[in-house]
């Protein structure tokens, strides 16, 4: 299994002090965090940890009760563009007149002024973006004849059509099926090879050790936040998710383009 | 067989086109019936205005009448916001049967206190008089599309962005409140322009046949608007002559045949007809993403 | 007098048992649809019989009502759930059929467009029911009130049902109950209160009886069964402060009824506990507070812990570290002092035993004093 090793710590995201509180309950509470440039990080913790929630906030859809936030070095207000975002679930309306092509071409809008009408370069990256996920085929079918994880797949292409240097996925691969999800794992990794930073938030365990190389656990508080070999252990696993879980050393890591799986 | 007069021609066109495309994104916000209550809330405002400056010009009353629509229109949205159960027609609701009590009030209060009023004037601004449609009235209602469908022209990315996903449209930086206090402005705008000519029945029956018409076979945002334009266009242009055949066939002489009935009549009729007709299988070339492969 | 506010109240209650179901199907502009709807019926019995103010005139509105209901209702399931598109493609085209027949075949007679859909609640009493030559009242009240004997007795008798259908029509078909069947048994029964009552009362008044106070009694309960009886209540209130203010200034009746119902739906939702406007801030100025008070706790603690409370704990500390506002540092302060967790010695914020052992609960995430949920429950509680 070959990492890269980190980039140089330039931070992507920076938190300090963050505190979100739905009503008068924390979902956050005092969050200091610094995910370094160019990393595939996950984020995990059990559910009703927090996750959506720093997510959210990180990107400006929640407002904290305390703290600074800072993206790509800039204030929020700066960065808006610059990050794409796979929400876990979408509240969109599915009879809205889109097919998955135009679905994919929107992540290119934000980059577009008003006056300027869609070109080959948007196409382009449109067209790369589907053929990313897979979904070519599928380019001309109306959102609301896909499948449920057609339906994910299409909303992963318009994240990766918008080109940003930040991907912010909040668990991408529900009702994925698991070659597909291999082949975006593989995905995600040549984009950290680009360049690119990608925040994930991740149930499974075992592919974040094996494919990730940075982790936040989350629960409530950041519990451990590094490099995935010393932070995903299982004092760490145990602080987050409660005594009765660890990882199961006997489980081979996957080679990174073995395809099956257990 | 003679030829529809002029005026009332290009009323209809214009009112269909406007119509069509106003209803192409209130059908896509999912208030078919906000064009309905914002044309009842016009009646107060139209009283008021009459009230405080005595006069029955139709741009002061028009006027008035902008006012309290889009006044009604944005406190629709707001209390949507706040009160999200309000969603769907709670607040039209509300706010269709307040507005009309406050306008029968008003009105009762003015029979009172005002000599000499003339109601005629004011009733026909609301429920329409196509057969005493003047050229300026076509004017208006043309130069109303034309300014909504520059609009919706120049920022069709972000209104499309906009009304799909919200969330998505705010991290991307597009202007989310700006542009849909403008298209709510807008739809006030174009049932004000209408409500004298066409009536509240014809308009609110365009704005919710015309994108339902359309609908089924179009699979994109910029060929559904521009369908559901089309459409109420073409509709506006046939009505009048089969206003003129039908006259000629059935009418007695001294009895017309009032347009607006016919207008709403064929739209719907359109409307049912391409519901449960068969669909056109168009391959979409819109994106242009999938044709190579 | 009397009987005209009878006849009101009467409508009220006739308005306060069909709106609940309206409003949660979310259908309340049915009323304005139906009331605009009854036209084609007007102007087929006239082309058939053409006598203004035949009781022909009034079947065939009661039955194109039903029948525009109906077809909106089926075209509901047909364009998936879209009320709204289904209701505005309805509704014009019934009204317009309606008003080409009258066009046509009545142009020089007294049935005014106009008349027919504003109601008049003023006259409604003139029309009175005899009985063998004895005088029992007017007819409209009579009609109410066999609605609303009729409405109570099948609520009775579908009472279950009624609410499976309200919340889940598709399990309560897959539980084998009639919910087709409901689903007509609702029409008639809104489509009967619509026709009956805006004789008296114009389309109008109809939908903000129907809409007001079942907006009122949604913010006020959230139980189905208090649900209706609030919106009866508060139908009523809004006809008798109608009536009130249009006796006293000598105004249209059915329009200050309308508008008392506006009101009182927008007071309640300015004042109901809960989830009114007002409650709302102060909840959230209440859970501020309570969350700034934690935060402090937590922080001086550690602070405390380090030792370098004399620099971090002082109000211009705490402001500038947490980023808050000096006012927020007093009330979190004055919240912790007042529960004895914390003292301010030397303008510096120190924590009391008690406040250690909650700061410590709170670090490690037991919070005790569970506050509220926020957000918003779409439906009345005892409906899921
Ligand atoms: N809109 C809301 N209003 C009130 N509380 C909320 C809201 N959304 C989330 N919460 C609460 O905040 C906490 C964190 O929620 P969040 O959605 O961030 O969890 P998560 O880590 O994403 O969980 P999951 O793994 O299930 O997605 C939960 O306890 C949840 O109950
Ligand atoms: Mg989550």
């Amino acid at each position: 299994m070959a990492k890269e090793p980190l980039p140089p710590a330039e931070a992507v995201v920076r938190l300090e002090d963050v505190t979100v509180a739905y009503g008068d309950r924390p979902a956050l509470w005092d969050v200091d965090l610094e995910i370094p440039k160019g990393s595939l990080t996950a984020v995990v913790g059990p559910n009703g940890a927090g996750k959506t929630t720093l997510m959210k906030t990180m990107l400006g859809l929640l407002k904290p009760a305390t703290g600074r936030i800072e993206i790509l070095g800039e204030s929020l207000a700066h960065s808006k563009g610059k990050v794409a975002f796979v929400p876990q679930r979408s509240s969109v309306d599915w009879d809205y007149p889109a097919t998955v092509g135009d679905l994919a071409l929107m992540g290119t809008h934000g980059s577009l002024p008003w006056w300027k009408p869609v070109g080959k370069e948007e196409k382009r990256r449109a067209r790369e973006a589907l053929e990313m996920v897979d979904l070519v085929g599928l380019a001309d079918r109306p959102i609301n004849q896909l499948s449920g994880g057609q339906q994910q797949r299409a909303f992963l292409a318009r994240a990766l059509s918008q080109d940003a240097p930040l991907l912010v996925l909040d668990e991408p691969f529900q009702g994925i099926d698991a070659s597909t999800e291999r082949a975006i794992l593989d995905l995600f990794r040549n984009l950290r090879r680009m360049g690119r930073s990608l925040i994930v938030v991740h149930h499974d365990l075992h592919t974040v050790r094996d494919l990730f190389d940075f982790s936040v656990l989350l629960n409530v508080r950041v519990v451990a936040a590094g490099p995935t070999e010393s932070t995903l252990n299982e004092e760490n696993l145990r602080a987050t998710y409660g005594p009765r879980l660890g990882l199961d050393p006997r489980r081979a890591p996957h080679g990174p383009y073995d395809g099956a799986r257990p | 067989m003679t030829t529809p007069d002029g005026a009332v021609l290009f009323a209809c066109i214009g009112a269909g086109l406007l119509y069509g495309l106003l209803g192409s994104i209130t059908h896509l916000r999912r208030q078919s019936l906000r064009g309905d209550v914002l044309a009842h809330s016009a009646w107060p405002g139209v009283l008021v205005a009459f009230a405080i400056t005595g006069e029955k010009s139709p741009v002061v009353l028009a006027l008035g009448a902008f006012v309290f629509s889009a006044g009604f229109g944005l406190v629709i949205t707001w209390l949507e916001r706040l009160f999200p159960r309000l969603k769907g027609d709670g607040a039209h609701a509300l706010l269709l049967s307040g507005s009309f009590a406050l306008g029968s009030v008003v009105w009762s209060l003015m029979q009172r206190h005002m000599e000499g009023l003339g109601q005629a004037g004011l009733k026909s601004f609301l429920l329409g008089q196509a057969a005493a449609v003047q050229w300026p009235d076509a004017w208006t209602l043309l130069g109303a599309s034309m300014l909504a469908g520059l609009f919706v022209y120049s920022f069709r990315r972000d209104i499309s962005g906009i009304l799909f996903d919200r969330d998505h449209a705010f991290l991307l930086g597009q202007p989310t409140l700006a542009v849909e206090w403008i298209l709510d402005l807008f739809l006030a705008l174009g049932v004000v322009c209408g409500l004298q000519v066409v009536g509240m029945v014809v308009l609110s029956a365009l704005l919710v046949a015309l994108p339902l018409a359309v609908r089924p076979h179009t699979k994109s945002f910029g060929t559904f608007v521009l369908a559901s334009t089309m459409l109420g266009g073409a509709i506006g242009f046939v009505t009048p002559w089969l206003v003129i055949f039908l006259e000629s066939s059935f009418g007695h002489p001294g009895k017309g045949i009032p347009t607006g009935p016919i207008f709403v009549v064929m739209a719907t009729l359109v409307a049912i007809a391409s519901l449960f007709g068969p669909r056109f299988n168009n391959k979409s070339v819109a994106t242009g993403i999938g044709v190579r492969r | 007098m009397l009987e005209i506010f009878l006849i009101g109240a009467l409508s009220a209650i006739g308005c306060g048992l069909t709106g609940p179901v309206l409003l949660l199907r979310r259908r309340v502009l049915l009323g304005d649809a139906v009331s605009h709807s009854v036209l084609a019926g007007i102007g087929i019995a006239f082309w058939i019989h053409p006598v203004v103010n035949s009781p022909w005139l009034r079947l065939g509105a009661a039955l194109s009502g039903c029948c525009a209901a109906w077809v909106a209702t089926k075209l509901t399931g047909i364009l998936r759930g879209r009320a709204d598109a289904a209701l505005g493609l309805v509704f014009p085209l019934f009204f317009s059929i309606g008003a080409l027949i009258l066009a046509i075949k009545a142009s020089n007679t007294h049935l005014d467009v106009d008349q027919v859909l504003s109601g008049n609640l003023e006259s409604s009493w003139l029309e009175r029911f005899r009985l063998g030559g004895t005088d029992l009242g007017p007819q409209a009240a009579w009609n109410m009130l066999l609605i609303v004997v009729a409405l109570l007795a099948a609520g009775w008798i579908w009472w279950r049902d009624l609410q499976l259908y309200l919340f889940d029509p598709q399990q309560g078909q897959i539980l084998g109950r009639p919910m087709a069947f409901l689903e007509i048994l609702v029409v008639v029964a809104t489509t009967s209160v619509i026709v009956f009552s805006f004789d008296a009362m114009g389309p109008i008044l109809l939908v903000a009886l129907l809409a007001g106070p079942g907006i009122c009694a949604w913010f006020l309960t959230s139980q189905i069964g208090p649900f209706f009886l609030a919106t009866v209540a508060a139908g009523l209130l809004s006809v008798l402060a109608g009536t009130g203010l249009a006796c006293a200034l000598d105004l249209n009746i059915a329009g200050s009824i309308g508008l008392a119902a506006f009101l009182i739906a927008l007071g309640t939702l300015l004042m109901a506990p809960d989830h009114g406007m007002v409650f709302r801030l102060l909840q959230a100025n209440r859970a501020r507070i309570r969350f700034v008070a934690r935060l402090l706790a937590v922080h001086i603690c550690q602070h405390e812990i380090k030792g370098d409370q004399a620099s971090e704990n002082t109000r211009v500390g705490l402001r500038d570290h947490l980023k808050l506002s000096e006012k927020e540092v007093a009330a979190g302060a004055l919240w912790l002092q007042a529960r004895s967790l914390a003292v301010w010695e030397n303008q510096i914020l120190v924590s009391t035993h008690a406040g250690k052992i909650f700061a410590k609960s709170l670090a490690e995430g037991q919070d005790s004093t569970d506050g509220q949920m926020g957000g918003e429950i779409q439906r009345p509680a005892s409906l899921m």
